[in-house]
């Protein structure tokens, strides 16, 4: 046979070799048969079991959920415990084995589809989606069933193995056995999902966006997996097999020298102190920061807290989480942002308006402002977590002076509230904003006497500067973050802040991107804010260069006038300076703002 | 007996407030229904509760009966009352 190659989306680098284990969806084989009167005790015994095994299994993935993912996101498995005793479920089956004498299996997915059925007339898509989880618990509690039975025992590769699904939900993707799933391929996902991230914080490479993956790669077949481009290789040619493994030893080792790096700090060869640190979407990425050796979190995402969740998590519980962050890092910094909801990150749950333009929309700082309850709670949570020292907190999409005071008036009303009840925080908590919007760019200077710092978005400043969002397949070609028009607003706003003394980090992608890194350091930004997973190496990179040639090269990159110039400009000089390093350029990402 | 109330969280019984409802119907042993527009069901069972897709503004007639009924429509009553903790 001959090898087959597929292109996806690399999400997670890294280059594995191993066979395929293909993840499907089985189809439920439930027949009914008849019980004598005599088997009814012993159908129902095996049935009892059969539920006390699929309670402690849901209770195994709960605990692994929790531990990877946070405390919100495991409430839906006090969901599944209770679905498991439902009368109308567990009860319903109870009843039609012993009174109809129908067999345990069967009997189950006759309540279930009753369930269903009943289901029907319920319109709401919201409510309606609890049908996954009974679907999750029914299909967990008919393989019980079957397997107690000694049914076909399922035959799957027990060693290491590449996995391929069409898609993996978070709580399966966090409970990926990681010391046997080297590589993981699927179909839907995008660069900011949880698996994806996930799987950069495990360090499993991983490729998304392959289409019918499942017809393209069959269970057992050897595969190639080039996280890096994205590329995977079916039954590779023995030639082809040769070459992977070589790239395979060189990225090995470029990673050997990439752990060399994590106590060693970010500065360039002629002294120049860059901070680098990292941006914070999950707690999983929490737990694997040590090994990355980041100057703190310049970025928490803190709406992961109720993405991931169905309903707004209690003062107690975002207090808990931001504390969580602030020792991981303690005693660098941890920038938490406040929620940026709206847009395309829209909670389950939380009622969103439908909007033409949502990304010119009910977003970010004015959805915070617009629900002064929710702000207010996310307010002292981060207040009293500031208690511990290395906390700051972040607004962010600001566009411009009014808002920001009334964002700022907010602040200081809660904390006179928590004075009021003699609660600590913080009085030298320093206070920032995203330079995320042209507005604010232009005005920066007015904003910057207003607060302690700024951090550049780029993802959305590229964004609104070109008026081109990069989820419309139509123009994404256009989302540019090296168009002239970004660079000077990134120019403007350095000068801005350090007119008035503050600092200023950028925390987009761009922050990650190698070919733009030389460009960023002679705009003079003091800190960059990455994702984990990109930190090492462009700390690498930090420690190769010479300020000195950054500014230089800068001065003449921005007397470019357009953006393909700067790009060629940029690339020429990333592989003359770097061209031998196995350097990860993510795909262009769909669906993320920072 | 019986009672009814009015959902005032602005989600509605929803999964959470679904938990909740059923885990206090769970600690007693009176027989506990929730009614909503001609439809009712066993307000032990979580899918049933979901099934009335009781949303903001609804009122739901509670009956309870048995050992425990009146401090159960009570302890659910205060849950009302609280909007679910939301």
């Amino acid at each position: 046979m001959r090898e087959q190659r597929i292109q996806g989306i690399g999400v997670s680098p890294g280059i594995v070799i191993g066979e395929a284990r293909v993840h499907a969806r089985r189809r439920l084989m439930v027949r009914p048969r008849a019980l004598a009167v005599d088997q009814v005790d012993a159908e129902l015994r095996h049935f009892e079991r059969a539920v006390e095994k699929s309670r402690r299994g849901i209770l195994r993935v709960s605990t692994q959920v929790r531990r990877r993912l946070g405390a919100d996101s495991a409430n839906i498995f006090e969901a599944h415990l209770l679905i498991l005793d439902d009368p109308m479920l567990t009860g319903r089956a109870r009843e039609l084995i012993s009174k109809e004498k129908l067999n345990a299996d069967f009997a189950l997915l006759t309540a279930m589809s009753e369930i269903q059925r009943a289901f029907s007339d319920v319109k709401d898509e919201f409510f309606r989606q609890r049908l996954d989880d009974l679907e999750d618990v029914g299909r967990r509690l008919i393989d019980q069933i079957q397997s107690g039975r000694s049914h076909k025992a399922r035959s799957q590769p027990t060693g290491p193995h590449i996995l391929v699904a069409d898609d993996l939900s978070p709580s399966e993707a966090a409970c990926l056995d990681t010391t046997r799933v080297i590589g993981l391929i699927t179909e839907k996902g995008s660069q900011t999902s949880h698996t994806a991230i996930l799987c950069r914080s495990v360090g499993v490479p991983a490729i998304v966006g392959v289409e019918n993956v499942l017809e393209q790669i069959k269970q057992g077949e050897v595969c190639i997996l080039d996280g890096n481009s994205g590329l995977i290789l079916v039954e590779p040619d023995p030639s082809t097999m040769l070459e992977y493994s070589q790239l395979r030893r060189v990225f090995a080792g470029f990673q050997l020298e990439l752990d060399q790096l994590t106590h060693e700090p970010a500065t360039t060869l002629d002294g120049h102190r860059v901070e680098l640190s990292a941006n914070i979407e999950l707690p999983t990425e929490l737990e694997h920061l040590p090994k990355v050796g980041a100057d703190g979190i310049g970025l928490f995402r803190s709406e992961y807290l109720f993405l991931a969740a169905e309903t707004m998590p209690g003062e107690e519980t975002q207090f808990r989480e931001y504390r969580k962050a602030a020792r991981a890092v303690h005693p660098r910094r941890v920038i938490i942002r406040t929620f940026d909801l709206g847009g395309d990150k829209q909670p389950g749950g939380m009622q969103f308006p439908h909007e033409a333009n949502p990304f010119l929309g009910w977003r970010a700082i004015r959805v915070s402002l617009d629900r002064p309850a929710m702000f207010r709670t996310q307010l002292r949570a981060i207040l009293r977590a500031s208690v511990e020292g290395n906390v700051q907190l972040m607004f962010p999409m600001v566009s411009g002076v009014v808002e920001l005071r009334r964002a700022l008036d907010f602040l200081e009303m809660v904390k006179a509230e928590l004075d009021a009840e003699r609660l600590p925080w913080n009085r030298e908590l320093k206070t920032g904003i995203m330079v995320e919007v042209p507005s604010a760019v232009l005005v920066a200077d007015e904003l910057a006497r207003m607060v302690d710092f700024f951090s550049i978005g780029t993802n959305d400043l590229t964004q609104y500067t070109l008026a081109v969002d990069r989820n419309n397949h139509t123009v994404a070609h256009l989302y540019r973050s090296l168009h002239p028009a970004v660079l000077r607003s990134i120019r403007l706003t350095v000068e801005a802040a350090r007119r008035a003394g503050i600092w200023v980090g950028l925390c987009g992608e761009l922050a990650g991107d190698p070919a733009a890194l030389m460009l960023l350091l002679g705009l003079g930004l003091d800190e960059l804010s990455v994702s984990p997973v990109l930190l090492p190496e462009i700390k690498l990179l930090v420690r190769a260069l010479r300020m000195e040639d950054c500014r230089t090269f800068t001065d003449r990159v921005m007397s470019l006038g357009d953006a393909d110039s700067i790009q060629a400009a940029c690339d020429e000089v990333l592989r003359g300076q770097f061209g031998d390093l196995p350097l990860w350029r993510p795909a262009a990402p769909q669906g993320d703002n920072s | 007996m019986t009672i009814a109330l009015q959902v005032r969280n602005e989600l509605g019984i929803h999964a959470r407030p679904a938990q909740h409802i059923v885990k206090i119907a769970s600690r007693h042993k009176a027989e506990f229904f929730i009614e909503k527009d001609g439809n009712r069901v066993n307000g032990k069972s979580i899918m049933g509760v979901l099934m009335l897709a009781a949303e903001q503004g609804s009122t739901v007639t509670l009956t309870a009966d048995g050992e425990g009924a009146e401090e159960l429509l009570r302890e659910i009553q205060t849950l009302f009352d609280a909007h679910f903790y939301e």
